[in-house]
């Protein structure tokens, strides 16, 4: 199936781009000189490339990329199409004809372009005739529907080995359009994406991609130090198989790549040139670099302190499924394009050293372990570069890569500089309703705080009411008793005094009948003696009554006395300096304290 | 007065100090009467003048004599009739107002001390 050529007669810029991108690929990959259909280059395996590439050898005898036939390349685009593709089966790979899933591919790109393309786009797309150079007659006169147009440039740009393949946009997360579909496809191709393709869009492909763009910084940058490039860049980079081999050549400088090859190889040839440091350097450079002049040399140095670590990095991996693939572009491998170096892949890359005339020595070390070091570099300039256009334009080549990559950043930066105009107010709008949500967020914290504050207060003036509450009652009752027994002796001292000045005074304690006359007297004297006088036939209730009096008489002395011992007592401790203060203090609090502190208890 | 008889009258305070006499008395004496007061003094008088006379109206009915260290006499009139029963109850009581008060001035006078 020829690469399309078509016309957008609507469309002068979709035109204008596709013409380049088939003359692009006339230009770089000689397509002009097909010279086989696809059953002719069934078998692209590594024992048939010499044949292959003599016969399409560039004017100079030397073998070239160029040389690939158009077939070739039509069997990598389903490669790169089909994961499937050679699985294994020889019958298919012979067959080498459009297979069911190519075609149910293109019937989906077809209804995909259409579902994300522009509406005037689409209208503009004329349908396509049996004439068209694109249209594939055969199936046609099988009364097959040929691919549009579109579907074919789509095709072309998801698929394309020549750096025209473009993501013009990040797929959003749920997206399942073709844009995904593509994205999922190259990151699955190079071994970052394990889910199937065409499923919507989740964490699996956004990490793949950025993944995918860790491995890279911007170039002419440190790779120690710069930040990966933007996932828009990475998005130019991903389908651009050749355009990351010159990349990640740069990337790695002289550090090589390890795969795990074939053990006991012929390692004689290797001699030459050492791994020091992790590159590639001469016997010469490597005894100069480090002896100067003179010196010995030891072989024993270390190479790579932990080879399988190397091994398995993202660098390493991508690197070898390009190289793979490349080998595979170059007819010396013709397997299944899956990033697993196998002994085939030594095969063909020995062969294509051998073929391009490159020593071995500069692009291959065996190293213990059963690992081999690959100078990529060496590959990428000597087999690669030469092989599609030789150095000087290779490095031409490069340099338009790059420019086309910058070109690509340039776009990307500038549409996210129009974007951010046109989202000058969204943005503002986002960042006032972020300060909203954050003062929002701060108010209720603050919210939060003063609640919890208010609520301890709360509950402080609570617990504090509540006690004194419990409290304010005895203390009541204490000083309510305090009060009343402090009246009620009062009022019995002034009681007692008269009965008091009575005995002092030593009168006579009388009581008489109702007629006034005397029925009971007594007399106490000085000391208390007491005299005695009842008259005869005295009633015995007021004899009885006499002794009550007497009775109260003599305790209200008890009581005056005792008054008049504790004043003199106090009066006397005052008088006796601090020593009789602290006597006072301590009464007075043993008489408050303890009467307290027992109406505390009973409360 | 002499010092020697101040001693005495001092060893006789102190002795009286020391003791707790209640005597109660029943009997008849006249009573003298200025205008609507009755004259104590003179009711006192006569009744230890009848008291002192041989043949008074006034005869002792108890006497409880009690020293410090607590020995006590109790003297009772022999052949009391039903009538003068309750004067033994006065009399007892008023021997408790006397240690009452009796002992009232001794705290008082220990708090001094």
């Amino acid at each position: 199936m020829p690469l399309a050529a078509g016309s957008f007669p609507e469309s002068d810029a979709a035109e204008r781009k596709l013409k380049e991108v088939v003359a692009g690929i006339e230009r770089r990959f000689a397509l002009s000189d097909v010279r086989e259909g696809p059953s002719a280059s069934a078998s692209p395996a590594a024992a048939e490339p010499a044949d292959d590439l003599a016969a399409s050898a560039a004017p100079g005898g030397e073998p070239t990329l160029g040389a690939l036939s158009g077939a070739r390349l039509d069997e990598l685009k389903q490669h790169l199409i089909d994961l499937e593709y050679l699985e294994g089966s020889e019958a298919e790979i012979a067959a080498d004809a459009p297979t069911p899933a190519l075609r149910a591919g293109l019937d989906r790109f077809v209804a995909e372009a259409q579902s994300v393309l522009d509406p005037t786009l689409l209208a503009a797309i004329q349908p396509d005739q049996p004439g068209d150079p694109w249209v594939d007659e055969a199936a046609v006169e099988a009364g097959a529907a040929p691919p549009s147009a579109v579907a074919l440039e789509l095709l072309q740009r998801a698929t394309s080995i020549d750096g025209e393949t473009t993501l013009s946009r990040r797929p959003a997360l749920g997206e399942s359009g073709l844009t995904a579909r593509i994205l999922q496809f190259q990151l699955k191709r190079i071994g970052l994406y394990h889910q199937d393709v065409g499923a919507p869009v989740s964490g699996f492909t956004l990490n793949a991609l950025t993944a995918f763009a860790a491995a890279f910084v911007p170039p002419g940058s440190d790779p120690g130090t710069a930040s990966p490039i933007e996932q828009s860049e990475a998005l130019g980079l991903i389908a651009d198989i050749r355009l990351l081999i010159a990349r990640l050549a740069r990337q790695v400088g002289l550090t090589p790549i390890l795969y795990r090859g074939p053990e006991g190889d012929d390692a004689e040839d290797f001699d030459d040139i050492q791994i020091r440091d992790g590159a590639f350097k001469t016997r010469g450079g490597l005894f100069s670099g480090l002896f100067g002049s003179g010196g010995s040399f030891d072989e024993s140095w270390p190479e790579f302190s932990a080879p399988e670590d190397r091994l398995q990095s993202l660098q390493n991996t991508m690197a070898l499924r390009f190289l793979q693939i490349a080998l595979w572009a170059l007819g010396f491998y013709g397997r299944r394009l899956d990033g697993i170096w196998n002994a085939d892949c030594h095969s063909a890359l020995l062969a294509s050293l051998e073929t391009y005339g490159v020593t071995r020595a500069e692009a291959l070390r065996p190293i213990e372990g059963g690992f081999w070091a690959v100078n990529l570099s060496v590959l990428v300039k000597q087999v690669f570069g030469a092989a599609a256009v030789g150095d000087a334009e290779f490095e031409k080549q490069l340099a338009l890569l790059d420019q086309e990559t910058d070109e690509t950043s340039a776009a990307a930066a500038g549409a996210r500089e129009s974007t951010a105009e046109r989202g000058f107010f969204e943005r503002i709008g986002d960042s006032i309703r972020s300060a909203l949500r954050s003062g929002a967020r701060v108010l209720s914290d603050v919210k939060s705080l003063l609640k919890s504050a208010v609520d301890g207060i709360s509950r402080g003036v609570q617990w504090l009411a509540e006690g004194v509450q419990r409290l304010i009652g005895p203390v009541k009752n204490f000083f309510l008793f305090a009060y009343r027994s402090a009246r009620e002796g009062v009022q019995m001292l002034v009681r007692s005094i008269r009965p008091f000045v009575h005995f002092v005074l030593r009168k006579p304690i009388v009581t008489t009948d109702e007629a006034g006359r005397p029925v009971v007297m007594t007399r106490f004297d000085l000391d208390r003696d007491g005299s005695v006088w009842i008259a005869q036939k005295a009633p015995p209730e007021l004899v009885a009554e006499h002794s009550r009096l007497c009775r109260r008489l003599a305790r209200a002395l008890s009581t005056v006395m005792t008054f008049l011992g504790e004043g003199i007592d106090l009066l006397i401790s005052a008088l006796t300096g601090p020593l009789g203060w602290t006597r006072i203090l301590v009464a007075a609090l043993r008489k408050v304290i303890t009467p307290g502190w027992l109406s505390l208890q009973s409360a | 007065m002499a010092f020697s008889d101040f001693i005495k009258r001092l060893e006789e305070v102190g002795e009286d100090l020391a003791t707790l006499d209640v005597a109660t008395l029943s009997g008849s004496v006249k009573v003298t009467v200025d205008g609507d007061k009755i004259d104590f003094k003179a009711l006192v008088k006569s009744i230890q003048a009848e008291v002192t006379k041989a043949q008074g109206t006034v005869q002792i009915v108890a006497f409880t004599h009690i020293d410090i260290d607590k020995d006590a006499v109790q003297f009772v009139k022999s052949g009391l009739t039903a009538e003068e029963a309750p004067l033994i109850d006065a009399h007892n009581e008023m021997v408790k107002t006397s240690q009452e008060a009796r002992m009232s001035v001794v705290n008082f006078l220990k708090g001094l001390i």
